[in-house]
């Protein structure tokens, strides 16, 4: 087979919708959360109405001209709206529907206050726009109880590859980008410490940290490799993918299962920035991905293991990727 | 399911991968100000690389400029055809997270009073008894904010903010006619300042005023000198 029907039969695989489900509910509660605090603070005005109307800056309206422009009223309304569209789409309802009006509307608020936001903008939206054409809603979804137990689980498997590739993309070009002396081998290694000091980012004064300065710079040096060892992350899918071929890095990749290696260093990296920093959603934006980083039936052997699911819910070729 | 479909769908895919995989290359926009570049910040991280190359700072500099504006350019023109996709789907792919600690961070103070009387501290960064709004204020997209707001070329953009800011904290006093609007700049402790329990000095920079006008109404910000901070009252 060449190469290009190799690549049209691997985006026409199907597989249990479970990771992408766990990663839509995870993405929508998160947006809901986040947008729900901006309202109960009154912080949507501030952010996303234009200064005439009692918002930080002069802003484009876009499409929002049409319905009378950043008023404090119509951002109230986006914003409880998109709310409202994150609580139905982790809860699978509508969810098709829920997830486009989601992605509209977060997409529209992120992009009116170019100063007031961060990586999570980008990264939530790259999600909701892959999570939007994907089957998501295919299980664990209010949509799939109310069709009953006829209904087909299965979704392509290609949105869950896609958002595979963009978490290891993400985390290579960020690595890509930390040019600092005080991040790059060699240096001083001290750009943990500074940016641990920032009173914009920090949790709490972190002057205390001083007696273990030396681990901050192992934390440097540990965030600078694991960042641009991304592409391993992808290496060790493929590994995975291929397990049967030959090859001592294949079987070494394997045995080591590098691939849980790199997640869970993952994962003790966005703890440790939780612990310390306030970044808002770009924790849990991130670790939204780790969701699909497992096949389905790691899901369903997860939930077999807990009592949770009596039978794989699997209905497809089994596939580890 | 029509046969084209998984053909048009792998070219979508493919197309969306090259696409997000080009965004996602390093790029220097957004860095290219060389008034931020004569932050006491990017002047550390230029001496430091300087150094490295065995060159002299200033020279390091200007090569680095040009490199950059080259660079820059080039992105640019590769990223044009793929721009219009970005747009329609919202897949940028801007990764610039700490790529450089601040070693020069600034920390906002609110301050109000009602007519001559003294100034009292309605919000410090990292303050545990001046927390005015301090939810608002620290959710991420504020503090988003507050962070450029210490850089000198978003100075029209931090006089627009304290406005704001300002229009709020009267809004919450009844009793205040004024509002200042700075932020303390000073270079963070090292980790043996840190231990020794001292802190480099700072100084009060980027000063802004909201006045209430006579009709109740907060006016707009306007820039007040930046007062010199008192012997030993580093932050």
């Amino acid at each position: 087979m060449n190469l290009w029907r190799r690549w049209v039969a691997l985006l026409d695989h199907r597989e249990p919708a479970t990771a992408l489900a766990l990663c839509r509910i995870a993405v929508g509660l998160i947006v809901a959360l986040h947008l729900g605090r901006m309202l109960l603070l009154d912080a949507d005005r501030l952010v996303w109405a234009d200064a005439s109307f009692g918002g930080l800056r002069t802003l484009e309206p876009g499409w929002l001209a049409h319905l009378g422009g950043l008023t404090a009223q119509n951002i109230r309304a986006l914003t409880a709206l998109t709310t409202f569209a994150g609580l139905t789409f982790a809860f699978g309802l509508y969810t098709r529907l829920s997830g486009i009006v989601l992605w509209l509307g977060f997409r529209t608020l992120a992009d009116l206050n170019g100063h007031s936001g961060g990586a999570y903008d980008e990264l939530l939206k790259n999600e909701l726009l892959l999570l939007v054409v994907s089957g998501c809603g295919a299980t664990l979804s209010l949509d799939a109880w109310r069709s009953g137990v006829t209904h087909d689980n299965t979704a392509p498997a290609w949105p869950r590859y896609v958002l595979v590739f963009q978490l290891a993309l993400m985390y290579w070009s960020t690595g890509m980008q930390k040019v600092s002396d005080g991040w790059v081998p060699g240096g001083s290694a001290d750009a943990l410490w500074y940016i641990l000091q920032q009173p914009t980012w920090q949790r709490m004064p972190m002057t205390w940290v001083a007696p273990a300065y030396p681990l901050t710079q192992v934390a440097t040096l540990g965030t600078w490799l694991f960042e641009q060892g991304a592409p391993i992350l992808l290496l060790a899918f493929w590994f995975r993918r291929t397990r049967t071929r030959p090859g001592r890095l294949r079987a070494l990749f394997n045995r080591l299962d590098v691939r849980a290696l790199y997640l869970f260093t993952g994962i003790a990296m966005h703890v440790g920035i939780e612990a310390t920093m306030e970044v808002g959603a770009f924790s849990a934006a991130s670790l939204a991905l780790y969701l699909c980083c497992f096949h389905p039936d790691e899901w369903a052997a997860l939930g077999r293991r807990l009592g949770l699911v009596r039978v794989s819910a699997a209905a497809t070729e089994r596939r580890p990727a | 399911m029509r046969r084209w479909w998984p053909h048009a769908r792998a070219v979508i895919v493919a197309f969306h991968l090259v696409a997000i995989t080009l965004s996602a290359v390093p790029s220097p926009e957004g860095g290219l100000n060389r008034a931020n570049w004569k932050d006491p910040t990017v002047q550390v991280e230029l001496a430091a690389w300087a150094g490295r190359f065995g060159m002299a700072p200033a020279a390091f500099e200007e090569q680095l400029w040009s490199v950059a504006k080259a660079y820059g350019g080039m992105y640019s023109d590769v990223l044009a055809p793929i721009r219009p996709y970005e747009a329609l789907a919202g897949s940028e792919q801007s990764w610039k997270m700490f790529v450089a600690p601040h070693r020069f961070p600034t920390r906002l103070e609110i301050a109000g009073r009602a007519g001559e009387g003294p100034w009292e501290v309605l919000f410090e960064e990292s303050s545990a008894t001046a927390t005015w709004r301090r939810e608002t204020l620290r959710l991420e997209r504020l503090r988003s904010a507050i962070f450029r707001w210490g850089w000198p070329n978003y100075s029209s953009s931090w006089t627009r903010g304290c406005t704001s800011l300002g229009a709020l904290a009267l809004d919450d006093h009844p009793t205040l006619t004024e509002i200042r609007c700075r932020f303390y700049k000073a270079k963070s402790p090292s980790p043996d300042e840190a231990r020794s329990g001292t802190l480099p000095p700072g100084k009060w920079w980027g000063t802004r005023v909201v006045k209430r006008g006579a009709d109740g109404v907060a006016q707009p910000a306007v820039k007040a000198a930046d007062e010199p901070v008192a012997a030993g009252a580093a932050k």
